[in-house]
């Protein structure tokens, strides 16, 4: 998954499911009103793939991503990114 | 149906004389190749009282057509498919829809009015973007 988020307010406004992301969908940009583009970041959980070869990126909250995959309640909406730390948390 | 292709009926119904509806899969129609998923959310306030809160959210898909699009809104656990508009109850003027501005892009839009007091917009939604192209 792909969260983008505000790196001012560390609010995450757009996603892209997934687990696995090729070079075409790590192109994408997902942009709001709200925000720049140079204020834009992007987190992502799970694997990029390029030429074949697939790279982690925090793993430690695969067990999240489950939870937003799932038919629980659980919504990356609702959670931001601590811009000090870098980390997922919940709002 | 032509002379070639394949067809797979549900259960209980005659392969050959079905209808296309009681297939489980028919070559005759064009089938979903995948896409892409996501969610998003909008907020934005209204410059003064009585004035309309608008914002905007793009996905710079690049896919180069227009892809088949399904957009729904989120509120209370309950989806509303876009566009939508009167969501909400009473005084409230919901207005929200997406289109399509280039082959490139997506844009949904979601504003809201609300009698006598300064609207903030807020709004969850889901969008799913087909690998099929719109035949216009």
């Amino acid at each position: 998954m792909i969260l983008f988020f505000d790196k001012k307010t560390g609010r995450i406004f757009g996603t892209i499911n997934g687990r696995v992301h090729d070079e075409e969908q790590m192109k994408m940009q997902i942009s709001s009103n709200d925000v720049s583009d140079k204020d834009t970041g992007k987190y992502v959980i799970g694997w990029t793939r390029e030429n074949d070869v697939n790279t982690e990126h925090n793993m430690d909250k695969f067990d999240i991503l489950k939870k937003f995959e799932s038919n629980t309640p659980e919504n990356p909406l609702d959670y931001k990114i601590d811009i000090e730390t870098n980390n997922l948390i919940k709002k | 149906m032509g002379d070639y292709g394949f067809r797979i009926a549900q259960e209980g119904k005659d392969v050959k004389t079905c209808e296309d509806r009681e297939c489980v899969l028919t070559s005759k129609y064009s089938v979903a190749k995948g896409g892409l998923h996501g969610s998003g959310n909008i907020t934005a306030t209204a410059p003064a009282v009585d004035d309309t809160a608008a914002g905007s959210f793009n996905i710079d898909h690049n896919l180069g057509f227009v892809p088949v699009v399904r957009i729904f809104a989120v509120a209370d656990g309950e989806f509303y498919e876009l566009p939508e508009t009167e969501w909400g109850a009473g005084v409230f003027i919901f207005d929200a829809y997406y289109e399509h501005a280039s082959v490139n892009r997506i844009t949904v839009y979601a504003s809201l009015w609300v009698s006598g007091e300064q609207a903030t917009v807020d709004m969850d939604f889901t969008y799913y973007i087909s690998n099929e192209k719109v035949n216009i």
